[in-house]
Parts: C-alpha cells; sequence; structure tokens
C-alpha cells in the first residue's frame, strides 16, 4: 500500500517531528504540573493567614489586658511607696525628735566653767566652802530646763545627747550623764532660736545670774550651723510597752 | 518500517534534548501537535487515494501549525479560547480523516478476499469444464 518514496519520507520527516514535539509537550506538562499546587496553596495560605489575624488579635487584646494589670499593679505599689515613704518620713521625724540622730541647726554653746576662785577658795571676796565653786547637777539641769523652756529642740552635754531618759546626775566631782561621767568644763550645745536662747539665759534673775552668785563663769556662743551628735546609747525599753494596740490603759 | 524507526527517533531526541518547555511555550506546543496530526492523518488518507502531493502535505503540516499557535496568541489577547476552535475543527478532522482510512483499508482488504475467493471459484469452475 504505502511504497511512493516521496510519501514515506515526508511523512517520516513529519513524524519525527511530532513525536519530538510530543516529548516535548510530556516533559513541559510534567514539569509545570507543580503549578496547580501553588494555586491550590492560595488557599492553604488564605486560610493560614486567617489564622494568623486571629491569633494577632487575640494576642492583642492580651497584651491589653496584661498592660491594664501592670498599670494597676504600678498604682498599688507606687500608693505603696507613698505609703512607705510616710512610714518613712515619720520614722525619721520619731528619730529626730527621740534624739537618735545627728542633728544639724543655729543655736547656741553655752560653757559653764567651775568657779575661778575654787581652787583659790576664794569665791568674790567670799571664803567659800570649795564644794560650793563647782558646778552641780541641779546647776545643769537648770540650764537645760531654761533652755528647753525657750524652745531648744536639741541638747548635749559633753557631747553627750540628752534625749527624754537621759539622767544628769552628780557623781563624786563629775556627773553622770547617760551612763557617762563627765567633768568640768562643761559645755552645753543646744539648737533653736539662737536670740531666744541666749537672752532666755540672760534674763535678770535667770540661769547665769543664778550661777553667778557661786563665782560660775558662763560663756554663751551663737552658731549657724551647729552640729549636735546622736544618742549612742542602749534603747531598749523593759518595762514600757506600746499601749496603742488596745492595750488595758489604767 | 521507516516511519515507526522516525517515531522512536523523535522520542529519543525529545528525552536527549535539556531543553525543557516553559509553561508558556506549552499551550502553543500543544495545539501545534494537534494541527500536525491533523495534516498527518490528511496526507495518509490522500496518499490512498493516490491524491498525494507533497508540496501540499508540507506547507499545509507547516502552516496549520503556525495558524493554530497564531489564533491560540491572539485567543489569550483578547480573552477569548479561540484555541477551542482549532482543537474542535483539527479533531473533527481527525476523526474525518481516520474514519476514511479505514473504510478505504477495509475496502480494499474486502476486496482482495473477494478476489482470492473468484479466482478460486472460476478455478474450480473451469476445472470442471
Amino acid at each position: 500500500m504505502i511504497k511512493n518514496y516521496k510519501f514515506q519520507l515526508s511523512m517520516a520527516v513529519v513524524v519525527f517531528i511530532l513525536s519530538f514535539a510530543v516529548c516535548w509537550q510530556i516533559k513541559g506538562v510534567r514539569s509545570h504540573k507543580s503549578e496547580p499546587e501553588i494555586s491550590a496553596r492560595i488557599n492553604v495560605l488564605q486560610s493560614e493567614l486567617k489564622n494568623e489575624i486571629d491569633k494577632n488579635s487575640n494576642l492583642t487584646a492580651e497584651n491589653e489586658t496584661l498592660k491594664a494589670q501592670i498599670e494597676n499593679y504600678r498604682n498599688r505599689s507606687a500608693l505603696a511607696e507613698d505609703t512607705s515613704k510616710l512610714i518613712q518620713t515619720d520614722l525619721k521625724a520619731a528619730e529626730l525628735f527621740a534624739g537618735l540622730t545627728d542633728v544639724v541647726g543655729p543655736g547656741i554653746i553655752v560653757e559653764i566653767k567651775d568657779s575661778a576662785g575654787v581652787r583659790s577658795g576664794t569665791v568674790n571676796g567670799f571664803t567659800m566652802d570649795a564644794n560650793f565653786g563647782i558646778v552641780h547637777d541641779d546647776q545643769l539641769l537648770m540650764f537645760l530646763n531654761e533652755l528647753r523652756a525657750s524652745g531648744a529642740e536639741a541638747l548635749s552635754l559633753n557631747d553627750e545627747r540628752i534625749i527624754a531618759t537621759s539622767e544628769i546626775r552628780c557623781a563624786g566631782p563629775t556627773v553622770s550623764v547617760n551612763n557617762t561621767k563627765k567633768g568640768a568644763p562643761f559645755v552645753i550645745r543646744a539648737i533653736g532660736d539662737p536670740d531666744t536662747l541666749e537672752s532666755a539665759l540672760r534674763i535678770s534673775g535667770g540661769a547665769i545670774d543664778q550661777v553667778g552668785l557661786y563665782g560660775i563663769e558662763v560663756t554663751v556662743k551663737r552658731a549657724d550651723a551647729l552640729n549636735i551628735g546622736k544618742y549612742t546609747g542602749a534603747s531598749m525599753f523593759k518595762y514600757a510597752a506600746d499601749a496603742s494596740k488596745g492595750g488595758a490603759a489604767e | 518500517m521507516i516511519l515507526i524507526i522516525a517515531v522512536l527517533m523523535g522520542i529519543f531526541a525529545g528525552i536527549i534534548v535539556p531543553y525543557n518547555l516553559g509553561s508558556e511555550q506549552v499551550i502553543y506546543v500543544a495545539i501545534g501537535i494537534v494541527a500536525a496530526l491533523d495534516s498527518v492523518f490528511g496526507g495518509v488518507h490522500a496518499h490512498l487515494n493516490k491524491n498525494f502531493n507533497i508540496y501540499i502535505f508540507i506547507s499545509g503540516f507547516f502552516v496549520n501549525a503556525l495558524l493554530a499557535m497564531l489564533l491560540t496568541y491572539i485567543g489569550n489577547m483578547l480573552g477569548v479560547s479561540l484555541s477551542l476552535a482549532a482543537v474542535v475543527v483539527f479533531g473533527v478532522r481527525i476523526f474525518n480523516n481516520s474514519a476514511k482510512i479505514r473504510h478505504i483499508i477495509l475496502k480494499k482488504y474486502m476486496q482482495k478476499k473477494n478476489n482470492r475467493s473468484d479466482e478460486g471459484v472460476s478455478q474450480t469452475g473451469s476445472a470442471e469444464q
């Protein structure tokens, strides 16, 4: 049937080209078969994106809640801070009042010396008992009282801070202050209004005049920034207890 | 036959060549293949009808393929799938040609069968006279 060589040759060429193209086509289609998956993946990606967006909005809401909580805690801690600051301030004030802190302020320095005539036995021309011309605890107490009465806020005697429980007591030739023996000359430092303090001591018939009868010499110096050290003794109460917590008061 | 060799060589060459068709080109090559198939069937039919003209065959092959590709390209630009028209037309022609080829082959086969049986009958007939 198929004899014509022209036919055979041309048909062969064409068939060759055709099969060549078919082969290419099949290869191309197979290699690009993965591409439809990409468009299918778009759906997957879309749903994934939606998930992420939902998660994101949830996390944002959670973030807001947590931020509000933190704000709340900050406010409460700030309040607590204020409370603790208040307590701190109260504590400092109390310590100041109690004499447990070093203080500085304007005031006067009162130096009280034994009468010069103690050694010589003659005071103001009078022959006196040696006991007469020395400074006694009651005189020191009088000074302190006067100074307190004129608004002294901190007092120290020979660098011993005078607090509520400080004693000034005769102990032979010395004076015991805060269980520490101190001798003449006595230096009283007082922080307060220097004018008031000094004039209180110098009033006629006041402390300076009274001890002057015994020849005791008093000098008063003013200072703008007087340093008074803190009370350094024990501060434990054995008998007194806090009565503010519903204790039975008599 | 040489045709089978040609097919095998074509497949072999297609596998060997490393060039891979781009995803764009696949559409055009597909329609070109369909057009080429149509012209092959047409050529076989023409040969069986003793009408085979080598020039018509070769020109038809290339022109049909190029025309089909062009139609697909224009269709892509216009947004109309003109490749569908090409596919339909070529498909119809392939079926037509293959049907005609089948008829011719079957007729020839049946004629041959008739000839043989006629010869046998006539021989026995002459033997009897």
